[in-house]
């Protein structure tokens, strides 16, 4: 613990530093932005740490929170994240506009891997405006504790994790602890991680991920009034009328830093 | 063509002018309104801060080490750090401008080192780094640490906005009429001494 408070710590003050000499950080060292995902697409995985099935999952629980307009929270995975993870995070949230407009409902899951530096190495979370209250940054930091870090502890070794789609997994449990916690369903400490070994539950995965492709069909047929689609920097509103061919999944919502940064 | 043709078309002319004038004038209005409303966003994150510090803090240090003048220092700067925050008479906050800017970035970088200086305490205090209470506590600094970082660049790039539509053409035009000034909104700067690192010995993270 005392090991852990003091990274921590030193963290802290490298960043109290940072503050105090200069209010304009750096901004060349930071890697692009990535463009946002489309059409009812959450999952940006660019270490290929989810399965196609893992993906899926993700999407279908995404999805269900989109049309009902209660959250919308992105899954991204990338290696490099520039030199301050933090920064890069409310860019990368601010850039996609994660959230709908409204409401700021919107999470970003980044996991930042730095080529596996266990000192760098990072699961940055940022929580949208409207979603601070649901979601205080202790209970970022406890889901990312419970569900990610926790897969890193088991005395495998991280790629090994990586490999076997530990990793994915967890990042699995961490959307269906959200996607509880938004809905209200059961409080965090209570919250079952379910086996992935069982077909019986594949299968009624896979029938409910074809229900909600079945529900988001119907919608983007009828004109698309179910997404709240369309880029926004700023901008009106957005309307319902958004191309169908490939409009941004994102609401264009927006984040003033809320959210944790855990080692793992 | 005949007077009463060249006269509307004068006239028309002077009114288009008129008009883009003024929508000028409403878009430098509009950007010092942003700039305002990022320094509210700025004010509300130092009160995020204040208030980790007013409440969360002394059940995490213990009733014991709240005696001690790292804390009570720290204390004394948030409160008059809070103090130092104005607003008008509806409740708006003001921008601080000219020596009040540079008092209240003073009394922001006063209140930045005690609270350092407190944190330093903290970390070095192995019964107040082994409770659960301390780790949540840091979860809750980092997040308004990082708020208050977000907030000054927000306000800082709503500065440079405005500054731009003052100084670039057609806006300097207009400019003097409405009352507006580039340097109406002070940057968020460091203050003198600032880039020296705060004398605290920064304990190397254990493996």
């Amino acid at each position: 613990m005392k090991g852990i408070s003091k990274v921590l710590y030193s963290l802290l003050v490298a960043f109290m530093v940072a503050t105090l000499a200069s209010s304009a950080l750096a901004q060349g060292s930071e890697p692009p932005i990535p463009p946002a995902t489309v059409n009812g697409n959450y999952v940006l995985d660019q270490l290929d740490w989810l399965t196609t099935e893992q993906e899926a999952e993700i999407n279908a629980i995404v999805s269900e929170l989109d049309t009902h307009n209660m959250a919308q929270i992105a899954v991204v995975t990338q290696n490099d994240c520039g030199a301050d993870s933090q920064t890069y995070r409310n860019t990368f949230f601010r850039t996609w506009g994660i959230g709908h407009k409204e409401k700021n409902d919107g999470l970003l899951i980044l996991v930042c891997w730095y080529d596996g530096d266990t000192s760098r190495r990072k699961l940055e979370q940022e929580v949208g405006y409207g979603l601070e209250g649901m979601i205080p940054d202790t209970m970022t930091a406890r889901v990312a504790q419970q569900y990610f870090v926790a897969a890193f502890k088991t005395g495998k070794e991280a790629a090994q994790v990586v490999a076997d789609h530990d990793a994915g997994a967890a990042l699995v449990r961490m959307v269906k602890a959200y996607d509880g916690i938004i809905r209200g369903d059961t409080p965090v400490e209570l919250q079952k991680t379910e086996g992935d070994g069982s077909s019986a539950l594949s299968l009624l995965l896979i029938i409910l991920v074809i229900l909600v492709v079945l529900i988001v069909l119907i919608a983007w047929l009828s004109d698309g009034s179910g997404y709240s689609g369309g880029y926004s920097s700023g901008g009106s509103s957005s309307s319902g009328s958004s191309s169908p061919s490939s409009s941004s999944s994102w609401g264009g919502g927006s984040s003033g830093g809320g959210g944790s940064s855990s080692n793992f | 063509m005949d007077t009463s043709a060249r006269n509307w078309t004068i006239g028309i002319v002077i009114a288009v002018l008129l008009f883009s004038l003024v929508g000028i004038n409403n878009g430098i209005v509009g950007k010092a309104n942003e700039a305002r409303n990022q320094w509210a966003n700025v004010q509300s994150s130092y009160q995020r801060r204040t208030d980790l510090v007013k409440q969360s803090m002394p059940a995490v240090i213990g009733g014991s080490n709240q005696e001690l003048a790292v804390f009570k220092e720290l204390t004394n700067q948030a409160a008059a750090l809070a103090g130092s925050f104005r607003r008008d008479e509806f409740g708006q906050p003001i921008v601080p401008q000219g020596a009040d800017a540079e008092k209240v970035q003073g009394q922001i970088a006063a209140f930045d080192k005690a609270f350092i200086n407190a944190m330093s305490y903290m970390a070095d205090n192995p019964d107040i780094t082994s409770t659960q209470l301390y780790a949540d506590f840091m979860v809750q600094v980092e997040g308004s640490e990082n708020r208050i970082n977000i907030a000054r660049r927000d306000y800082n790039a709503a500065v440079t906005n405005y500054r731009n539509s003052v100084q670039m053409f057609p806006g300097s035009f207009v400019a003097g009429f409405g009352g507006h000034t580039a340097n109406q909104f002070p940057y968020f700067q460091a203050q003198e001494g600032a880039d020296q690192a705060p004398s605290v010995d920064f304990p190397t993270p254990a493996q």
